[in-house]
């Protein structure tokens, strides 16, 4: 799972960070592993501030394209 | 008036004759007001008239029982319908029941009527509620009630389906926090806009709903706000359709539709009820404050735990090797300690073994010149015992060869000549040699004859042989 990936979704980001910080807490890692595990929390945590802030252009163009019915 | 058909005998009237005559029987016979109850099948009001005439029924099963007309005249139909907007927060309307009071009149022209001259809100406020408490009843037995509640809610609601009105107060505060929230954070939104109070309500949010339903993947909240509308004409949050399709539907819906009455059953059902439209934009902006803080948590810990791991390992490498530096120089001391007390156990073995030897050699050496003591008696008794054997065996042998020597002296005393010569017997000898056979003798050989006290030379003359044999 690549957080390039646009279809990636907070939720699953979130989640694997959460494992990642659990990971790291239960001390379940070894230290080969460290690094890499914090490199990819950081890569998710990147990921995560973005949806937070920012707008998707792919998503705002499907919501305009979608024309709800007129006020009845 | 009335005229007389002769030829058929029959007595024929005037419509008019008839409906005076209806008229008069109605009036004398329904002279007083009634209270009566029924249900509003169309309202029929006139704004330019200000004249409402409502179509009455009453209802079994579906099935009409009875059906009228009534009419309230534009004075009564402002006072009742006030006093009912200001009991029941709803303008009387089609579909409701209602409890009124009126006089019957009939006219000849426009027939029978009720004339309506008061209407009791309270009785259709109890209706209402009982409605809406079948409604309820009715989402719960069907398992719909809980339904949009127990659904998960996203972390981050970034992606919002909103029925609203574009011109309405609620949307337009909306807007303003979300647009301008001071934490920057974005969300997309649509608006479906819909209509929000009233009869016509039901259906519209109905149809976009459905609109939003064709979406769902991409949405993750609906919201339902309305404000600045008062509470008026809200009772169709309370139908059953709405509520359903509320309460069924597959991704959150959050109202906020801003009244002070009692909830409604749609926001009873929705996953949240936030009051207003600007309590729903803070309830939101919750959500990502959550999430946000959520980030500055995971990446506090991520920071601390992963100093704390570091430096656990850190301790760890450090124990080891302190362990290992004193194991080993204990394991080099205890085999130096083994090597010395090996050393020793050895040294005093080997001292053991050398005593055990020295004192082994000694009971050797006793051992052999006890045996070589032992030995050479032995041999020296077996020597003298030889010795004296020998000698007794000497001393036997010589008196028995003195013995034999004596025998053979005696024999020899017997034997010799001198003896022989003494008793008259003589040896003639020629050239030296004894002479026993006259055969070998030659006459004139010189014969020598050895008596006892002399010799005698002689001549041979003659030789006389006998028988005798020659050697």
């Amino acid at each position: 799972m690549k957080t390039e990936d646009s279809k990636m979704k907070y939720t699953e980001a979130a989640s694997e960070l959460e494992q990642i910080v659990q990971d790291i807490e239960n001390a379940e890692i070894s230290v080969d592993e460290l690094s890499e595990k914090v490199k990819r929390a950081a890569e998710l945590i990147h990921f995560c501030n973005k949806k937070l802030t920012q707008t998707e252009e792919d998503v705002q163009k499907v919501l305009d394209d979608i024309s709800p019915l007129a006020k009845s | 008036m009335m005229s007389d058909d002769t030829s058929l005998n029959r007595k024929i009237y005037e419509l008019s004759d008839l409906a005076a005559s209806l008229k008069a029987t109605i009036s004398k016979t329904y002279q007083g007001r009634y209270w009566i109850k029924a249900e509003i099948a169309k309202l029929n009001f006139y704004p330019k008239s200000g004249h409402c005439y409502p179509d009455l029924v009453e209802k079994s099963d579906h099935k009409v029982k009875a059906q009228m007309r009534a009419i309230i005249w534009a004075d009564d139909f402002f006072r009742i319908n006030q006093e009912f907007l200001k009991v029941t927060n709803e303008p009387l309307k089609e579909g409701i029941a209602i409890l009124f009071m009126a006089g019957i009149t009939y006219s000849p022209v426009y027939g029978l009527s009720l004339q309506i001259y008061n209407i009791e809100p309270s009785f259709t406020l109890g209706k209402m509620a009982q409605q809406k408490n079948e409604t309820i009843k009715k989402l719960k037995e069907a398992k719909l009630f809980d339904l949009n509640r127990s659904l998960p809610f996203p972390k981050l609601p970034k992606t919002i389906a909103i029925i609203s009105v574009e011109t309405s107060k609620g949307y337009h505060d909306f807007n303003a926090i979300m647009k301008t929230n001071e934490f920057g954070f974005a969300f997309h939104y649509k608006l479906f806009p819909s209509l929000l109070q009233g009869d016509q309500a039901v259906n519209s949010m109905l149809l976009q709903l459905d609109e939003i339903r064709k979406y769902a993947n991409l949405f993750d909240a609906v919201l339902i706000i309305r404000g600045g509308g008062g509470d008026v004409g809200l009772s169709c949050y309370d139908h059953f359709l709405l509520a359903s399709a509320v309460a069924s539907f597959p991704i959150p819906v959050i109202t906020g539709i801003g009244h002070s009455t009692n909830e409604t059953v749609v926001e009873m059902v929705a996953y949240a009820n936030k009051i207003t439209p600007t309590d729903v934009a803070y309830f939101l902006l919750s959500k990502f404050l959550v999430a946000q803080q959520e980030i500055t948590d995971s990446i506090k810990s991520i920071f601390e735990n992963s100093k704390n791991l570091l430096r656990f390992k850190q301790n760890w490498i450090q124990n080891i090797s302190r362990q290992f530096s004193a194991s080993s120089t204990k394991m080099l001391h205890n085999s130096y300690f083994l090597l010395q007390l090996n050393s020793s156990k050895l040294q005093k073995s080997i001292h053991q073994r050398q005593n055990l030897e020295r004192i082994n050699m000694q009971k050797f050496q006793g051992q052999i010149v006890y045996f070589a003591e032992n030995q050479f008696q032995k041999y020296h008794s077996q020597i003298q015992n030889q010795q004296t054997k020998l000698k007794q065996a000497s001393v036997f042998f010589i008196s028995r060869k003195k013995e034999q020597l004596f025998q053979v002296e005696s024999k020899l005393k017997l034997l010799d000549p001198v003896n022989v010569l003494k008793r008259g017997y003589s040896i003639t000898k020629i050239n030296g040699k004894s002479l026993r056979n006259a055969g070998k003798l030659s006459v004139n050989d010189e014969l020598r004859t050895i008596l006892y006290n002399g010799e005698i030379i002689s001549i041979v003359q003659k030789i006389i042989k006998n028988k005798r044999d020659e050697n």
